[in-house]
C-alpha cells in the first residue's frame, strides 16, 4: 500500500526534511504544508510590517527592529554581532544555537526573536566575569579538555549550565540523557560529560563504563 | 532556511486568539512552543501568512487536581509536566512521558496543548492522554467545548479542532493504579519509531506511530479486560491496524514492535 501523501512528507521531514515530498501532497493540505501558491504568497508579502523587539541580552537591554520571521539566532549573530553562538543543522537537532531564554536552555534556531520580547537571553558571551574569570562550565569544560574543534562548544556550555540547574542530582546516565539534543561530531563526549559531571559535583568519575 | 514570512500577533487572551483566527481564516496558525510548527517553517513545509503568538497566555500554565480529576493548561511546557509534583502523584504517566519528549531544550518551549493541536501520530503525549482517556477542552467563538481524546486526532497532522478553535485545557482522571511508556528509537531525541503507552486505571493501552493518528488499540485492551495474559493480549496489538512503512521500520516490523512493547509495557504497569 502506497502511503499517504502527507506520511511521505512527514517521513522525509524526519530524514532531514526532503522538501520534494512535499511537492506531492494533494491540494487539501496546502494549508498544512503551504505548498501551490508559494510565489503568490511570497509577492504577497514583500509589504509585512516589521516588528520592535527589546531583549536584555547578557544583562543589557538591546532593541531592534526585525522581520517576524527572522530567527532568534539571526538576530543574535547578525544585529547584536554576537556570534559565539553558532549554527549547526538549522533543524532543531543539533544544539550548537543553544542560549539561555529566562535562565533555561533553548534552541535559538527553533524560536522568532519576536517570541524572545522582553525575555532574558544569556548567550556565551554572556557567562563569564567581567574581569574574565571564566563560568565553572567553561572552566570545567576547560580542565577536562572537553572540545575538539569547538563548534559545539558554546551550546554545549549552555546546555550544560542549564542541565545542572535543573537536575541537581546528575549521574552519568542523566548527563547524558540531558545532553542528547546537543551534537558534538567529533564525538568527544566522555570529556563533555567529565566536565558536567565534574559541575555538577556528582562524585562520579565519569567513566562509561556503565553505558547500556 | 528563513522561514516564509508572515504576520506576527501577540494574543492578550485565549479569547483574543480564537479571535484572531476566525478573522484570518485558514491562512493564520497558532505559535505556542514552536517546536513542530517552526522547523516546518522552515522548511516551507508550512507556510502560514499569520502566526498568532499564545505562547505569553500565562494563565494557561497550570496543573490543578480536584475532585479526581486533574486539569493542564494548555501552554503548560512539558519541563513543567515533568517536574510538577502533583502531576507525579496523580497522572504520573503524564509526567513520565513528557520527560522523554526530545531533549530538555525542547521541553523547555513545548507545550501540552501544542502538540495535542499539531497531532503528530508520532508524538508521545498525545498516545499517553489517549491511553488516559483524555478530554481536550476547545474554545472558540462561541465558547468551549469538551472533546474526548478519542474523538480528537483525525489524520495525520489532523485534529478534530475548528479553524478558529484554540485548545485551552486537557483534562485527565487522577490515577493511582499502574502505568508503562514504552518508547523505542534508535537516535537520541529522536521520534518513538514505535511506542505504547498503558494506564491500568480506565484499561487504556495506546500506540505511537502505527497509523495516521495516535491509537487505542481496542483488541488489546478487550483482551486484557478478559483476563488475558500480557503476551496473549499483546499477540493482537496490531490487529486493524495499518502502520506506515519508512526509513526507520516497514510495516510488518512496526506490528513486531507494537506486540513486544505493548507486551513490556503490561507487564511493567501490572496489569496483565
Amino acid at each position: 500500500m502506497t502511503p499517504p501523501p502527507r506520511q511521505q512528507a512527514l517521513t522525509y521531514l524526519r530524514a532531514l526534511y526532503d522538501p520534494e515530498a512535499a511537492n506531492k501532497c494533494p491540494q487539501r493540505w496546502t494549508w498544512a504544508l503551504g505548498r501551490g501558491n508559494i510565489s503568490a504568497s511570497t509577492v504577497h508579502r514583500q509589504g509585512r510590517r516589521m516588528e520592535s523587539v527589546t531583549l536584555a541580552v547578557n544583562g543589557t537591554e538591546r532593541s531592534l527592529e526585525v522581520e517576524p520571521r527572522t530567527l532568534l539566532v539571526h538576530a543574535l549573530r547578525d544585529e547584536l554581532r554576537l556570534t559565539g553562538t553558532n549554527i549547526g543543522c538549522d533543524s532543531s537537532s543539533c544544539g550548537a544555537c543553544t542560549v539561555l531564554v529566562n535562565g533555561q536552555s533553548a534552541k535559538s534556531c527553533t524560536m522568532f526573536a519576536v517570541q524572545a520580547d522582553g525575555a532574558d537571553i544569556t548567550t556565551i558571551e554572556g557567562v563569564a566575569d567581567a574581569d574574565g574569570t571564566m563560568h565553572p562550565m567553561q572552566q570545567a569544560f576547560h580542565e577536562h579538555h572537553a572540545l575538539q574543534c569547538g563548534y559545539c562548544t558554546p551550546g554545549m556550555v549552555m546546555a550544560a549550565i542549564s542541565l545542572v540547574e535543573e537536575y541537581p542530582e546528575l549521574d552519568d546516565q542523566g548527563v547524558r540523557h540531558g545532553l542528547e539534543g546537543n551534537l558534538c561530531r567529533c564525538t568527544g563526549y566522555q570529556n563533555i560529560v567529565n566536565a558536567v559531571l565534574a559541575v555538577a559535583g556528582s562524585g562520579s568519575d565519569g567513566s562509561n563504563q556503565d553505558r547500556e | 532556511m528563513i522561514p516564509a514570512s508572515f504576520d506576527y500577533e501577540v494574543a492578550e487572551s485565549a479569547e483574543h486568539a480564537v479571535s484572531l483566527l476566525a478573522e484570518h481564516g485558514d491562512e493564520a496558525k497558532l505559535l505556542a512552543g514552536g517546536h513542530s510548527l517552526i522547523p516546518m517553517m522552515r522548511f516551507r513545509l508550512a507556510t502560514p501568512t499569520v502566526l498568532v503568538d499564545v505562547g505569553r497566555l500565562d494563565d494557561l500554565r497550570y496543573i490543578n487536581s480536584d475532585n479526581g480529576t486533574v486539569s493542564i493548561g494548555a501552554l503548560t511546557r512539558h519541563s513543567e509536566l515533568e517536574h510538577s509534583a502533583l502531576l507525579a502523584e496523580s497522572a504520573p504517566l503524564l509526567a513520565s512521558v513528557a520527560a522523554l519528549v526530545g531533549d530538555p531544550s525542547v521541553r523547555h518551549r513545548g507545550t501540552l496543548g501544542g502538540t495535542l493541536a499539531h497531532a503528530d501520530p508520532a508524538s508521545d503525549l498525545p498516545a499517553a492522554v489517549l491511553a488516559l482517556g483524555g478530554t481536550i477542552v476547545a474554545r472558540g467563538p462561541g465558547g468551549d467545548r469538551e472533546i474526548a481524546a478519542t474523538d480528537f486526532f483525525a489524520g495525520y497532522f489532523e485534529s478534530a479542532l475548528a479553524d478558529d478553535e484554540m485548545i485551552v485545557e486537557v483534562r485527565v482522571a487522577a490515577s493511582a493504579g499502574g502505568w508503562n511508556y514504552q518508547k523505542f528509537n534508535r537516535r537520541a531525541q529522536d521520534w518513538a519509531i514505535v511506542g505504547v503507552a498503558v494506564a491500568e486505571e480506565g484499561a487504556g493501552v495506546s500506540l505511537v506511530n502505527m497509523g495516521s493518528t495516535p491509537v487505542r488499540a481496542s483488541a488489546v485492551e478487550a483482551a486484557v479486560a478478559a483476563g488475558a495474559s500480557a503476551a496473549d493480549a499483546a499477540a493482537v496489538a496490531a490487529e486493524g491496524l495499518q502502520p506506515p512503512s519508512d526509513l526507520n521500520a516497514d510495516a510488518d516490523y512496526r506490528r513486531h514492535l507494537a506486540r513486544v512493547f505493548t507486551e513490556r509495557a503490561l507487564k511493567a504497569a501490572g496489569v496483565a
